[in-house]
């Protein structure tokens, strides 16, 4: 036994003087890369602030100049992961209990929703469900709505008469339609929207309304910004996508010929996406936790919000960017997703007897 | 008499120190595979968790599967033969025959590697927009009407193809490199047509190497999502992808498929692709280079088709990205530089430390017919047919419940552990052909000189191994910095790369940013293949 370890460190001895001559360049990069990425690209952190760590599934891009002001404007440290639709949410399940994160601030309800089903979040206090409207929070105040997205129908303005417009969604599986409706059944929002659409009219409703929708021959997208791009160039007459893509694509090219319509609020299609922002109930920084969140609805983060990324702030008193028209859209308190009993998987099944699949 | 016991006794502890060299090889190679199971056994255990408190997910599970499941194998049968096809011609031309700028064209043809294939297909649905995409202006300059969706099979075949040929392409030219011209020459000289010469000859050398190439190919494949989604290919990863949150059993249940039909696929390899024991390749001889002749404008059309087909195309929609929002985007030029060189130093240690564990691995592999030899290099295989997510989530359960390393969890070193797992295949088929470069009779005739078996390996071995390796490197490396879940997952937080933000930027519609990010990308791949490439010239 001795003798395999006397070999074995040989070989490690006589190897070293060769593999110095390769690695001595990337072992030294190395450890100070894993010094420095520990500060990552924010000053040193010091004992009489307080640091948490925010899992984010909204973008580096939108979040991080907000994060940025609030570190600047507080002297608190706020470590920043980012993620897709989903994916931090998987990876908080999958940590459970000894998750770093403190805060978790969701693009799309599906997401804060099954970590409240999962019971990883914790009620936040009063101070702060105080600052939105009940009907953007959630019932039991374990979470709180932060932004809003809506659904709408992105249409051509060349192709498509403001009179021929649909009134409802329902009209989208009329025979004048075929054809001509773009959606992205594989999409985050689009599965929002149905979960959504299950709770307040009905799962047989619904059900239809899909199975319809498949026969009527829409155009499948794998993405809103690529149906909001489909539109603009006539390849689709209408899309059902959220409200921000359009403004977004105007600012960046003036020529683009699509325009938004919104459903009215009583319609299942003039659904707002709340971004919610939620407190792990894993913390142990509860406080600093609420802190974030309450500054993520005042003025300066809310504003932000409205101006920067054209979506509807939430907190009470404060206007959506100028050329946003007013949010119209009805009560996404309730929408539980607990009640709907696996919310998002009966979605996906329903999607998938549909048809909307290629 | 003392000469004879004396030389007896040499050879007795020779025989000895191989043994034991043999079994510190065969104990590596069993932690080896058992480290690259962790994926795998997390996928069981998920699975057992999930079936005992989600049992009422089962129905429709085989009808939700069945599609997707031949789409996945349909698409990758067909890419793998199509890209060994390509891959393989394009080695043999920049190897084999006298065109000009061989390392040009080498390197523009290992680039493609770099794209991540969702930026990639961005770029490509963006091309054919007509309000400034290049096939679309293109296409109207000829009157000819484009259309602007692509979707379904042979776009995503064509696709995948063009963007992992290069594979096939780097694994065959490392062998192309080495074989032994003396064959070529005896079929010259015996009248053989160029053609026969490189089917009957030439190709048959080649088998393993083709086959290797093309197994990576069939893996990524499998495990590919992001670009066959915008493509609009149902394919498995995606019921695995839209399940994970809602349905864990299904979404677990087929992953554990998926890497039932890898394996399936890798031991069939096994067993039926050539292994071949010949190693009678010496050294890099100004090899017969095949005179093009009547046929170099041919040639030299298809090099150009290709590189148009897989360079040029996204980059023309980046560069007009970025032209176009220029002036919205707020583009930080120092964060940009910071940050790529964080992701080059990150591919590169990726590289290099891979390359460190699978080598020793892969001389286990390569010559042991044992049980575990088989399972390590099945298990290593593995890791590229695993969607990256998964992977990560198995790290992330590994790492959290493992009693000691919960400080690991989200450091540097844990992430390229990510990255070694994730990449490790990549590494082996170079490892293996390097390995394999070592002529027996040089071997043979190091032994002779040098007593100690570890002497003969560093001093004859290495050198020889250095392109194969190099070659590892540079394939992990390209993989690395493209790598988007498990980094998003298990960086520090804080530590983002240029596939982080491009992916942040893209999804938000910031295109601008993702043109800039996406050529920058683009741009550092081509310098670090470049000088790669370089770095492989024989002496």
């Amino acid at each position: 036994m001795l003798n395999i370890f006397c070999v074995a460190r040989d070989t490690v001895g006589e190897m070293k003087n060769k593999y110095i001559k390769y690695l001595s360049i990337p072992v030294t990069a190395a450890i100070l890369l894993t010094a420095c990425s520990n500060s990552s690209e924010t000053s040193e952190s010091s004992d009489s602030s307080s640091e948490i760590t925010l899992y984010s599934e909204r973008s580096k891009d939108l979040i991080q100049p907000v994060i940025d002001q609030y570190e600047q404007e507080t002297g608190n440290k706020v470590d920043v992961r980012y993620g897709d639709s989903g994916e931090l949410a998987m990876l908080i399940n999958e940590e459970g209990d000894k998750t770093p994160a403190d805060v978790f601030l969701s693009k799309t309800p599906g997401s804060i929703g099954v970590l409240e089903q999962n019971g990883h979040l914790t009620t936040l206090e009063e101070p702060t469900l105080a600052l939105t409207p009940k009907k953007v929070q959630d019932v039991e105040g374990l979470w709180v709505g932060i932004s809003g997205r809506q659904r709408v129908l992105v249409y051509n303005s060349e192709l498509v008469e403001t009179n021929d417009l649909p009134e409802t969604i329902y009209d989208l599986t009329k025979p004048e339609w075929k054809g001509k409706v773009g959606i992205a059944p594989n999409n985050g929002s689009f599965r929002d929207f149905v979960t959504a659409m299950r709770s307040s009219v009905g799962e047989e409703t619904t059900a239809e309304w899909l199975k319809s929708l498949a026969e009527n021959e829409p155009l499948t997208y794998p993405k809103n910004g690529v149906i909001v791009d489909a539109v603009g160039i006539g390849e689709v007459e209408v899309g059902l996508v959220n409200h921000y893509y359009n403004f977004r694509e105007l600012v960046e090219n003036p020529e683009h010929k699509g325009l938004n319509y919104q459903f009215p609020a009583e319609d299942p299609g003039s659904f707002l996406m709340v971004s919610a922002a939620g407190k792990l109930k894993a913390s142990d920084n509860q406080d600093e936790a609420d802190e974030l969140i309450e500054w993520l609805l005042g003025e300066t983060a809310q504003r932000y919000f409205a101006d920067e990324t054209f979506e509807y702030p939430l907190a009470e008193g404060i206007d959506p960017a100028e050329n946003v028209p007013a949010a119209i859209f009805s009560d996404v308190s309730d929408i539980d997703y607990q009640a709907l009993g696996d919310g998002l998987a009966e979605t996906e099944k329903m999607i998938l007897d549909a048809g909307l699949r290629e | 008499m003392s000469g004879s016991s004396l030389a007896q006794y040499r050879r007795y502890n020779q025989t000895q120190m191989k043994h034991r060299i043999q079994l510190t090889l065969r104990t590596y190679g069993v932690l080896i595979a058992c480290f690259f199971s962790l994926p795998f056994f997390y996928l069981i255990y998920r699975t057992f968790d999930a079936w005992q408190t989600q049992s009422n997910q089962l129905d429709n599970f085989s009808q939700n599967i069945t599609n997707p499941t031949i789409n996945t194998i349909a698409l990758a049968i067909s890419v793998s033969v199509f890209a060994a096809v390509l891959g393989t011609y394009l080695a043999w031309v920049t190897i084999r025959t006298n065109i000009r700028l061989k390392k040009t064209f080498t390197t523009l043809f290992i680039i493609p590697l770099a794209i991540p294939t969702y930026v990639g297909a961005l770029g490509y649905i963006g091309s054919l927009n007509p309000q400034g995409g290049l096939i679309a202006r293109s296409t109207s300059l000829l009157g000819v009407d484009t259309p602007t969706r692509i979707r379904g099979f042979w776009p995503a075949l064509l696709f995948l193809v063009l963007f992992t040929y290069p594979y096939v392409f780097m694994i065959v030219r490392a062998k192309l490199k080495r074989m032994n011209p003396e064959l070529e020459e005896s079929g010259q000289l015996l009248g053989h047509s160029k053609f026969q010469i490189f089917t009957k000859i030439t190709l048959p050398q080649l088998k393993a190497s083709i086959i290797s190439g093309a197994l990576i190919v069939f893996l990524y494949c499998l495990s590919e999502y992001g670009a066959v989604q915008l493509l609009g290919y149902d394919t498995l990863t995606r019921v695995i992808y839209t399940n994970f949150l809602s349905n864990t059993f299904v979404s677990s249940t087929s992953s554990i498929f998926l890497a039932v039909i890898a394996s399936l696929v890798i031991i069939y390899e096994r067993r039926y692709g050539v292994r071949t024991t010949n190693n009678s390749d010496h050294k890099i001889t100004e090899s017969v280079n095949t005179n093009l002749g009547r046929f170099a404008i041919l040639i030299y059309l298809s090099l150009l088709t290709t590189i148009i087909m897989t360079l040029v195309i996204p980059i023309s929609s980046f560069i007009y990205w970025a032209f176009r929002g220029y002036s919205q985007a707020n583009i930080d030029w120092i964060e940009i530089s910071g940050l790529t060189v964080r992701t080059l130093l990150t591919g590169t240690i990726a590289g290099l430390v891979t390359m460190l564990i699978i080598v020793p691995a892969a001389q286990f592999t390569l010559h042991s017919k044992k049980f575990s030899a088989k399972t390590a290099r099945l298990s290593i295989l593995m890791g590229y047919a695993t969607p990256g997510v998964v992977i990560a989530l198995a790290i992330v359960f590994w790492n959290l419940r493992t009693p000691g390393f919960g400080w690991l969890y989200q450091t540097y070193p844990m992430l390229i552990i990510a990255y070694v797992l994730h990449f490790g295949s990549l590494g082996l088929g170079s490892a293996e052909t390097a390995l394999k470069a070592v002529p027996d009779s040089l071997k043979e005739s190091a032994r002779l000189l040098n007593s100690s078996n570890l002497q003969r390996w560093i001093k004859v071995h290495i050198p020889i191994m250095r392109p194969g390796i190099f070659s590892g490197v540079g394939l992990v490396l390209l993989a690395t910095i493209k790598e988007l879940p498990a980094t998003l997952k298990l960086a520090p937080t804080g530590f983002s790369t240029l596939a982080t933000d491009i992916f942040s930027a893209s999804g938000e519609g910031f295109d601008a940013k993702t043109g800039v990010l996406s050529l920058i990308l683009i741009a550092v791949s081509a310098v670090l293949t470049w000088f790669l490439v370089l770095r492989n010239q024989e002496k």
